[in-house]
């Protein structure tokens, strides 16, 4: 099942993730995202490939 | 001492420096009604949680611009007069998609956007920036001098957007000419005059972008407007194909994109280029630092954009009574969030005055706001910047200001802060 990883080190904080998929992306502290699941479900990879895009500092990834 | 109650937005005295008022704010009300139902918002702290919390605080019905009027710049906007409804008729038909726009309709404009300026696309576009910021170089390289923002941090973003929008050469004078006219109305106290040649002028651009859009439709070329056509988000078995949520967009909706792009994307990195590069020639350590080591530039630019917003004010609406910062918010106030305050928030910034490339707490700036609506061109604006900063830096030997040809005044806008000139000079190549 594919992951997300966010690297917490260049998010600049925006909230893009949290807000355009709530299911997967929780605001944690400090306005930092938290990952809401382990494994992006089959039928989320199109809202997971949204959060790599929608990220403004690139700091999320999808891998296999 | 300066006194909040003074506080006067469209005075020349806080347009073309506005710190102090902002920290008499944040001392004595961080939400402060400056006259019954507007509001503005200083703080660091509340300003994060405002543009986090848009069920409260909505961009739609035209809140985002401060388009006040009266002497004190702070009554309510009236209804347009006949010669400007009557320009209007000619209009490409208005969208709230993403700057204007509220949830649950604003995020699907949203996913729908972000591909076409993500990260990853926008660094597809590096060569044709480069090219760009190049050929501007090579105009006035041999000059030994030149004006900044006319000759150089202007045309960048300007050209820039034009090729992600299809804009050929040939039409660049035109739509420059298109973009300044059109901008103008956003400068917050304009005349009558102004805002028929303003508005004359975005109606003529909208219609020529919505050209610009049915034309790519038999051909979407790579660029912003053909992605934009081709965007679309895949219906799983939940959703329904014939659902509004996966409908493409539509040639208004991509107009309504595009303008944003053109109206915050250019006028910002413009901006954003001329004050630091002021910053940086009256920080000679950091400049020397950065011109030796390149790889600071990013930082560079965020602290850059944190200590000279180019963005200082955008507005909501509250959509509930609400009690905030101590304040009664009553519902439909106007509430400007002053961004340029927050990222010179003595609580969230140590030393906020100074700029220092090497802040711990870089990222923290909300020079792109937060939340719902943060940038959508953040991606393309650092990137810009960056490719902007590698060439002035690395082409222009020993740069300086030009003596006794700048006297640093600003443009009188309370939303855009920008530098009128900036003149330098620099070794002849």
């Amino acid at each position: 099942m594919p992951k997300l990883t966010i690297d917490l080190t260049t998010c600049k904080k925006s909230g893009q993730c949290y807000y355009m998929q709530p299911a997967l992306v929780r605001r944690g502290a400090d306005n930092l995202p938290e990952l809401a699941v382990a494994e992006v479900p089959a039928n989320q990879i199109d809202d997971a490939q949204d959060l790599v895009d929608g990220c403004p500092a690139g700091a999320i990834d999808l891998i296999d | 001492m300066t006194d909040v109650k003074d506080f006067q937005p469209f005075s020349v005295e806080t347009l073309e420096c506005p710190y102090p008022f902002y920290k008499a704010m944040q001392d004595q009300a961080p939400v402060f009604e400056a006259s019954p139902g507007v509001f503005f918002v200083s703080s660091y702290e509340h300003i994060n949680q405002a543009l986090r919390d848009p069920e409260t605080f909505m961009s739609g019905n035209g809140a985002a611009f401060l388009n006040f009027q009266g002497e004190d710049g702070l009554a309510p906007p009236t209804a347009p007069p006949p010669v400007i409804l009557e320009i209007l008729k000619n209009d490409v038909p208005q969208r709230d998609t993403l700057l204007s726009g509220d949830p649950p309709a604003h995020a699907r404009f949203r996913r729908l956007v972000n591909r076409s300026l993500s990260p990853r696309r926008v660094a597809q576009f590096e060569p044709q920036i480069r090219r760009v910021v190049n050929d501007l170089i090579d105009a006035f390289i041999d000059d030994g001098e030149c004006e900044l923002i006319e000759q150089f941090s202007m045309m960048v973003p300007l050209s820039v957007v034009a090729l992600a929008l299809g804009v050929p050469q040939s039409d660049l004078a035109q739509y420059k000419d298109w973009c300044v006219r059109s901008v103008s109305i956003l400068a917050g106290k304009i005349t009558p005059e102004q805002a028929v040649d303003a508005t004359t002028a975005a109606v003529e651009l909208r219609n020529y972008l919505a050209d610009k859009v049915e034309a790519a439709r038999q051909k979407p070329e790579d660029n912003v407007i053909g992605d934009l056509i081709k965007a679309h988000i895949l219906a799983d078995e939940a959703g329904d194909e014939t659902d509004e949520e996966f409908r493409p967009l539509d040639t208004p909706e991509i107009v309504s994109v595009a303008q944003q792009l053109l109206v915050a994307g250019q006028e910002t990195v413009n901006y954003l280029i001329s004050s630091l590069t002021l910053m940086l020639l009256q920080n000679p350590d950091q400049l020397a630092e950065v011109i030796d080591d390149p790889t600071l530039i990013p930082d560079m630019i965020e602290e850059g954009m944190r200590a000279e917003s180019p963005i200082q004010a955008l507005g909501r609406f509250a959509t509930r009574d609400v009690e905030f910062g101590g304040v009664h918010i009553p519902a439909g106030s106007r509430v400007i969030m002053l961004y340029g305050a927050a990222n010179r928030d003595e609580s969230a910034f140590k030393c906020p005055a100074d700029f220092d490339i090497h802040r711990e707490d870089l990222r923290d700036h909300v020079a792109f706001g937060a939340g719902p609506h943060y940038c959508v061109g953040a991606a393309l604006a650092r990137l810009e910047s960056k490719i902007a900063f590698e060439a002035l830096l690395g082409r222009l030997k020993n740069l300086r200001l030009a003596e006794g040809k700048n006297d640093f005044t600003h443009n009188y806008n309370f939303i855009f802060r920008s530098l009128k000139a900036l003149h330098i000079e620099f070794d002849k190549a």
